[in-house]
Order: C-alpha cells, then sequence, then structure tokens
C-alpha cells in the first residue's frame, strides 16, 4: 500500500504539470485583464495600459508568463521602468515556491485572497455536504426499505421536483418568503444575507443563523439526486443472496443493514463523494452570489471574469491538487469497505 | 449504520467548523477607534448607536487610491478620504483640504495659467493628529510618477504636470507643462486623494513600492468623515465616526457598506432591512422599492448615458454604416420613449448629445425623434431596398448589422430585443452577439471585437469619465487603434477634421464660456453626422429607507455629504 501511495504521489507532479498549463492557456485566453480596469466608467489611459501590461508581465509570450508563473523571475532581469533595458530583477518567486502572483484586481497576493475566502466555503459546503450525505443515507434507505409504499411515492416526488428546481430560483423563494414576507407578516424572519450581522458581529449563533438559508438552498438539490442513489444502490443490494443468508442467520433487520447493505450499497456512494470533496473548494457561484456569502464561488466567478490570471489559476491549481489527492484517498477508502481490494 | 461515535466525531466537526470560522477569516483590522471615558455619572440611559447601511455592488479595489479605478471604490473614498474640493450637485464647490479654489483673480492661477498655488486649511488633520499638508500632495504625486508603483493611472499628472512643490508646510505649487483646463476636477479630486506621507515613505523606502503596503487593505489613518475599522473583501466594511473630522463629527455614529454580487441580492437586502441605501439601482426595481413604502429614490445627474456607438471605420464597418444617412435612419427607427416607459419605468430622459444634462450640452439640438417612415425614407434615399425577406439591400449586400453588447442584466436584454424588432420593422436586420466586456473592451493587440472592428452597433453606459470635465479622446483621428498604436479608443473609425479641431482647442480652453461654445459646436457636428445614438440618460439612481435623513448625493462625488446622513 505504501509504495502505492508514494507511486501515486510521484505520478501526480507531471500530471498537475499538464493540467495547470492547459488551465494557464485557457485562463489567459478569456479576454484582457486589463479592460476590467476601471470597472464599467472608466477606461485605461493608452500610456497606463501599456506600462502595466509591463508591470504586470502581459506583454511576454504565454510561455514565459506560464514560466514565470510556476518557477518566478526573481532569478532574472526584467525591464520594469520601460526603457527596454532589463536591469532589475523581478520580484516573483513562483507557485513552486508558493508565490501565486498579486491579485490583479485587488493588487494584493491572490493566495491572501483565495485564503480570506476558503473558510467561509468549506464552512457552507461542508456542512451541506455533511447534512446531505446523512439524510440521503436515511431517506434513501428508508425508501428503499419501503419500496412502493406511499412514504416511498411522497420521496421520489419529492426528489423529482427538488431535483428539478434550479438553485437558483430556490434560493430567491427562500429569501422573499422566510426574509421578506416573514418579516412583512410580522413573523420572526431569517437574515438573508452575509455570514452575520454586522452590529453584532461573527458570532457562532449568527454564524449558524445566516447559514440557514442558503444550506437550505443547497441541500435540497443534492439531497434529492443523492437520496435517489442511495435508494437505487440499496434496492440492488437488499436483493442479494447473502442478504437473504443474513436474515436466514437470525441476524436482526438493523445488524443486516448497517453490517451488511449498507457497506455495499455505500461504495459507489463513496466514489460520487470522492468527486465531490475537491469540488467543494470550489463553491457554488449561484448560492453564493444571492445570499451575499464570500466564497470562492463568487470569488472564482468575478475573478474569471474579469481575467484576474493569479486569482483563477490559484483557484484552479488548488482545485486540482484536491482532485489528485481526494482520487487517491477514495481509492484508499476503498478497501476499508470492500476488503477484497488490495493495491500493490 | 454509523456508530454513536460517528455521530459524535460529525457533530464535533460541524460545530468547530463554525467556531473556527469566526474567528478564522479576520477581517484586516485598524485602529480601533477608543471610547471616550465620561467626565460625569450619566444621568439617563445612552442614546442608541446611529447606525446605516449603505450597499454596494461592486467590491471595492483597494484602499490606496493609487490602485483604484472603479466608482465603487470611490465612493469608498468620499468617506474617508479628503479631496481639495468636493463638487454637489448644484455643480458649486465646496472647499475641504483646500481653503479656497485658485482662480486668476485670486491670484492661485498664473496669468499663463502655468502655474497653480493652493493653500492647504490649517485645521484638516489625519486621524492620528498629523496635519495634512502640501507635502503629502507631493509624496502622492511622487509615488503616482514612481516606476516601482504598479499604480492604475498617472494620469493627467504625467501629461500635463512638469513639477509639484511644496513651498510650505501648507502651500502646494504644481507647475503645468502645457495649459490644461480640467485641473480642477482631476488633481486630487475625484477619484485622486492625497496619501499620508508619514504613513507610507517609511513603507516605500523599505519595500521599494508601495504595491504591498498595509495600510492598502486597513487604511487606519484617514482624514475623512468616518475612519475604516473593519475591511471584510467581498463582504462589508465597518467604518465609525471621526472625532477629528474638521467640519465636526459625522451624525452616524458607524457606517456600515455591505458588498453584494448583483442587484437581486441587494434588492433582496433592502427590502428585508439588511440594506438602508442601495446604489446604482436599476430603472425596473424602482416600483418593487416604492411599493414598500419603505424607500425613496432619488436621483443625481453624473454625466452617463446609455448610447448605441457604431463602426464608421471604412475599412472595416459594413458599408451602410459609412452613410449618414443610415445612421440617422437607425435613430430614427428608434422608439426611445417607448423603452424608457415600458422597460425603466419612465425615470429616464431622452439626451441629445453626448453631454446630456450639462451646460456643454447644445440648447438648440432636440433628441432624435421616433420616425419610422422618415427612416424608410431615408434608407430609400440611400438606395437601400426591401428584399423579398423584408431585409434591405443594395448592390447584393444585404443590410444584416451585427449588435455586440456586454451581457449582465436582463433590462439590458430586453432593450437590444426591443431595437432588433423596431429596426426590423424598417428593413434593418440585427444579429445580436453577448460578450463579456474583457472580450469587447480588450485591446486592437488582444483581438478586442471593438478594436479591430469586428461589430457593427453596440452599446454601453458611457460619458464624462471626469465629470464635470467634458474632455474625451474617444472621436479623435489619433486615438484609432492600429498594430502601431494598438491602445487606441477610438473603436468608431471616427475621423473628422472639423472635430478634430474643436477638440484641440477646447483642450485648453480656460475661458468656462468659450469652452462651452466649443462643446457646443462639436455636439452639433455629432449630431448632424448621427456619430452616436444616445439611447437614455444614465443618472445615479439611489434607494433610501425612510427611516434616514438629510440623505443626499451629488453626482460628481457621490457620497461627499455623508457627514450629515442622519437617523429619524
Amino acid at each position: 500500500m505504501t509504495r502505492y501511495i508514494i507511486r501515486r504521489l510521484l505520478q501526480a507532479v507531471p500530471l498537475l504539470v499538464i493540467i495547470t498549463a492547459l488551465l494557464f492557456i485557457l485562463t489567459a485566453n478569456l479576454g484582457d485583464p486589463l479592460a476590467a480596469f476601471g470597472g464599467e466608467r472608466r477606461r485605461l489611459q493608452p500610456a497606463d495600459r501599456a506600462r502595466l501590461e509591463r508591470q504586470l508581465g502581459l506583454d511576454r509570450p504565454l510561455i514565459e508568463q506560464y514560466a514565470i508563473w510556476l518557477v518566478g523571475n526573481d532569478w532574472m532581469k526584467v525591464d520594469l521602468d520601460g526603457d527596454s533595458i532589463a536591469d532589475s530583477y523581478g520580484t516573483r518567486r513562483g507557485v513552486l515556491r508558493g508565490d501565486f502572483g498579486d491579485s490583479f484586481q485587488e493588487r494584493r497576493p491572490a493566495i491572501e485572497v483565495i485564503g480570506e475566502r476558503i473558510w467561509n466555503t468549506l464552512l457552507l459546503m461542508v456542512a451541506s455536504e455533511i447534512i446531505v450525505i446523512i439524510l440521503a443515507l436515511l431517506v434513501g434507505t428508508f425508501s428503499a426499505l419501503h419500496q412502493y409504499s406511499f412514504w416511498d411515492h411522497l420521496i421520489t416526488t419529492l426528489s423529482f421536483i427538488g431535483y428539478s428546481m434550479p438553485i437558483f430560483w430556490l434560493a430567491l423563494m427562500l429569501i422573499y418568503l422566510f426574509g421578506v414576507n416573514f418579516q412583512r407578516w410580522g413573523l420572526p424572519s431569517l437574515p438573508t444575507v452575509g455570514m452575520y450581522d454586522l452590529s453584532v458581529g461573527p458570532t457562532v449563533g449568527q454564524i449558524a443563523l445566516h447559514m440557514l438559508l442558503p444550506l437550505t438552498a443547497l441541500s435540497v438539490v443534492s439531497l434529492a439526486a443523492y437520496s435517489r442513489y442511495v435508494r437505487s444502490q440499496m434496492l440492488e443490494v437488499i436483493h442479494q443472496d447473502y442478504i437473504r443468508t443474513a436474515y436466514a442467520k437470525g441476524l436482526s433487520e438493523r445488524t443486516v443493514l448497517r453490517g451488511h447493505a449498507l457497506k455495499n450499497a455505500a461504495l459507489p456512494l463513496v466514489t460520487i463523494v470522492g468527486l465531490d470533496m475537491p469540488l467543494l473548494l470550489g463553491g457554488t457561484v449561484v448560492t453564493e452570489a444571492i445570499f451575499g456569502w464570500p466564497g470562492m464561488g463568487r470569488l472564482f466567478y468575478k475573478a474569471s471574469n474579469a481575467g484576474d490570471i493569479p486569482v483563477t489559476m490559484g483557484i484552479l491549481f488548488i482545485i486540482a491538487v484536491l482532485v489528485v489527492v481526494f482520487q487517491l484517498i477514495t481509492d484508499i477508502v476503498y478497501t476499508y469497505f470492500d476488503p477484497r481490494i488490495r493495491y500493490e | 449504520m454509523m456508530r454513536k461515535s460517528s455521530w459524535l466525531v460529525l457533530s464535533v466537526l460541524v460545530i468547530t467548523s463554525m467556531a473556527l470560522s469566526s474567528c478564522g477569516p479576520q477581517p484586516t483590522p485598524a485602529v480601533e477607534v477608543p471610547a471616550e471615558a465620561p467626565t460625569t455619572a450619566p444621568t439617563s440611559a445612552p442614546a442608541a448607536a446611529k447606525e446605516a447601511t449603505l450597499s454596494l455592488t461592486s467590491n471595492p479595489e483597494s484602499m490606496n487610491p493609487l490602485y483604484a479605478s472603479t466608482w465603487y471604490t470611490e465612493c469608498v473614498f468620499d468617506l474617508i478620504l479628503l479631496p481639495l474640493w468636493n463638487i454637489d450637485d448644484q455643480g458649486q464647490y465646496q472647499m475641504e483640504l483646500a481653503q479656497e479654489l485658485p482662480t486668476l483673480q485670486n491670484g492661485g492661477i498664473s496669468a499663463d495659467g502655468l502655474t497653480i498655488t493652493l493653500k492647504f486649511r490649517d485645521d484638516a488633520n489625519w486621524s492620528d493628529g498629523t496635519p495634512v499638508t502640501a507635502d503629502d500632495a507631493v509624496f502622492t504625486y511622487d509615488m503616482t510618477m514612481s516606476d516601482g508603483n504598479g499604480v492604475f493611472s498617472r494620469y493627467p499628472f504625467d501629461t500635463y504636470v512638469e513639477s509639484m512643490t511644496a513651498v510650505d508646510p501648507k502651500t502646494l505649487e504644481i507647475k503645468l507643462s502645457s495649459p490644461y483646463a480640467d485641473w480642477s476636477t482631476s488633481f486630487f479630486t475625484g477619484i485622486s486623494r492625497v496619501l499620508p506621507k508619514h504613513v507610507l515613505q517609511p513603507v516605500f523606502d523599505q519595500e521599494g513600492t508601495l504595491d504591498n503596503a498595509q495600510w492598502n487593505r486597513t487604511a487606519n489613518i484617514v482624514n475623512g468623515p468616518f475612519t475604516l475599522t473593519e475591511f471584510v473583501s467581498d463582504d462589508h466594511l465597518t467604518l465609525a465616526a471621526n472625532e477629528g473630522y474638521w467640519r465636526g463629527r459625522p451624525k452616524l455614529d458607524t457606517l456600515f457598506i455591505r458588498i453584494f454580487a448583483d442587484d437581486a441580492a441587494q434588492l433582496a437586502a433592502l427590502q428585508s432591512g439588511q440594506s438602508d441605501i442601495g446604489s446604482y439601482i436599476v430603472g425596473d426595481q424602482i416600483p418593487t422599492l416604492e411599493a414598500t413604502g419603505m424607500f425613496e429614490t432619488p436621483t443625481s445627474a453624473n454625466g452617463y448615458i446609455v448610447t448605441i456607438f457604431m463602426n464608421m471605420d471604412p475599412k472595416t464597418a459594413h458599408p451602410a454604416m459609412t452613410d449618414p444617412n443610415v445612421r440617422r435612419a437607425l435613430a430614427l427607427a428608434i422608439d426611445r420613449q417607448l423603452i424608457i416607459d415600458q422597460i425603466y419605468n419612465g425615470i429616464y430622459t431622452i439626451p441629445a448629445t453626448y453631454w446630456d444634462d450639462t451646460v456643454y450640452d447644445n440648447p438648440d439640438l432636440e433628441p432624435y425623434p421616433f420616425d419610422p417612415e422618415g427612416a424608410k425614407a431615408l434608407l430609400d434615399e440611400a438606395g437601400w431596398t426591401v428584399g423579398t425577406d423584408g431585409v434591405r439591400e443594395k448592390n447584393g449586400t444585404i443590410l444584416s448589422l451585427r449588435y455586440v453588447y456586454i451581457s449582465g442584466d436582463d433590462t439590458t436584454d430586453t432593450m437590444v430585443v426591443t431595437f432588433q424588432q423596431m429596426l426590423a420593422d424598417v428593413g434593418v436586420k440585427l444579429d445580436i452577439i453577448q460578450n463579456t466586456q474583457e472580450v469587447l473592451w480588450a485591446s486592437y493587440g488582444d483581438k478586442g471585437e471593438l478594436a479591430i472592428g469586428n461589430y457593427d452597433l453596440t452599446q454601453w453606459s458611457d460619458g464624462m469619465w471626469y465629470f464635470p470635465s467634458p474632455s474625451t479622446s474617444y472621436f479623435l483621428c489619433s486615438e484609432i487603434p492600429s498594430a502601431d498604436y494598438p491602445t487606441g479608443y477610438n473603436w468608431f473609425g471616427i475621423c473628422d477634421p472639423a472635430l478634430e479641431e474643436l477638440f484641440a482647442v477646447a483642450d485648453i480652453e480656460v475661458d468656462p464660456n468659450k469652452r462651452i461654445d466649443d462643446y457646443h459646436q462639436i455636439g452639433k457636428i455629432m449630431y448632424d453626422q448621427t456619430y452616436i445614438i444616445p439611447i437614455r440618460s444614465d443618472p445615479d439612481v439611489w434607494a433610501v429607507n425612510t427611516r434616514l435623513k438629510d440623505v443626499t448625493f451629488s453626482g460628481v462625488d457621490p457620497l461627499m455629504f455623508a457627514y450629515q446622513w442622519d437617523v429619524k
């Protein structure tokens, strides 16, 4: 197993280089970052544009820009003052040395910009994933065990409705019901934006309260999908011979479900969760935008729209690393659920 | 099923995450506003703190004006950093850091117009008690021009300023390299502000740059009516009343600024009471806000209009677009009043020229009328005859025009589709292409769609970038982009010798009345040639909760009156 893990990690290095190179090319072709400067009301003066292109390294060939992004330019001389003479050392250390560059929009280290949002996104997404997994297992298992009953039909109907709902519509409906109309009707209303009431500050209670609506919006759609998946897997497993044998041996339903059925039914779910985990960091653009949650999804959307290459590449790089890592973790977790699986 | 221990672990994980989050992403703290110790025992309960929440729909980039470029950031500067003077909604100069506006009469401007001398007021201080001096202005100029700083713009300092000197701590002398009519609306005013030299000089001396100065995020030493106590990017800013503001303490104790990603989120926050003042309100939201009975929606003219620009460059344009009669026909075919009434609830007006609602707007010109029959007649006269499919053609060329614009909101999309229908009624086919700002406005060198002429019609809100200065370089021959000059902004291919001459004269004209006359003539030429098709005015529209009072705005310096905002 150890050799397997080391081999996978070594294989990840060239893979990440290829992935980041491709992403860099795509990101750099999203548009002109300098066109976003000034917002909608101002444009860069021509002389300022030429200077900023030089200072931000945007006048270099794409391959050189990627190399600088990767290894930095503090070891080589560059032309900072525009006199066509490379007489100053660069200031970039490169991603390999932990420097993701400075955000074009916010003019500060991209890793600092990303770091401020990561915890906000993880809080929302991890909480949502935990709720969804637990509820999906409960609902999906119940539905499978009571196939074609009234409750199964009800759960199935609600699942299809939940899965079909556009999340932005659901989010807005939740806001207007629990935020706007409840207040209008004199009922206790829920906060609709931000992570906490600015007058009160970031307390646990405030954050929990502000999480209710975005968590609900996020969980409804995912729960609908996951619960259907668990249901179909459970249905397949509980009709297997070994389950019948377990019952015949006199084991209780609880023991059969927990010890035999769920473990086998959960294996494919592990794959899905393993694929989802790194994407949690990407956040969810729509939910974060509507609820004013300062997370990674909103940051990624804003940065990619504005051509903010350092921030966009920083987020994509982190996600790429996590995809590789979580795929490895998923493979290892398989061995827990299915002892027959072994790696050399 | 999961064991009890697993449930416990999961519960601890969730609770721990929430607790960590409350102390994890720390906002950039600044100096805390010290509470004053009471000198006598209070005889009654202290008055509730006066708080208000303003919302913006874009994140301020930086608290350092050198690295800022957007209107939203400028709004924040109005609250924390003083300019030399503000310009109110009546166009009157209100002194802030400067004692008086330099003029020829008071000797502040030399006879040749090339030397400007101004005095700083004695009672303007930074929030740490250090006086604001001319040295701060000179330092700001030096930092703007320094190659070590990746500032957003050096304009107009790089173009017009020869030198800047502190004659004494309170006297600043600016020597111009050439006459510059707009100096009073661009030197240390608008988005340009004076920096605290005593805070930032040591940073520059040590780092060789201000690019990563902590002050750029914390702005803990300021001189405006409010101090910044907290800035959480993409979420909020918290501002506290500055006791040392030269006009006296503002009436509000705390002003929160909430940052939203879009209009819908802001609207929900306004309706639910989580925001008191909304910015950049879109026309179709006004009935919703007014129906709540909680909001007023004042507007302030800002020199901007929504206008259609056209590609008239003979090298890249559709042949029809080089004909002024065709351009006039397009203008006559669009019922702009209907669009304003139906899509924007009638809150806007129809401009006649680029300088709408300013003294530079030619009063003799009326907006193009809605006259589809007149449009058809002009197109017939120009030789574009209606084909069997209803689309006009001439010499085998179909009058099919490519309309590109920046996508982003439903009302703009509806407006453009309405254009399509109105133009179809007169036999003009419109192909609509949406794209992002970064693609459309990219430079010629980056193959920007507009710069390379890959369009026929486009539209956005534009106007006086340094309002109330009327200057623009959009319509100059010299600004047409090319391989030799890829950064030019005349994406429209306008090259009119009469316009060139007038712009050159107006740019250096220091007599305000003559300058107004120059721009009236410019407006007349542009109107006669239909170089643009103005669609509607685009003033700043605000939403103000009626629980507040004395909330007024300026189209030039939007939040200059924040010091007098109060709670009822």
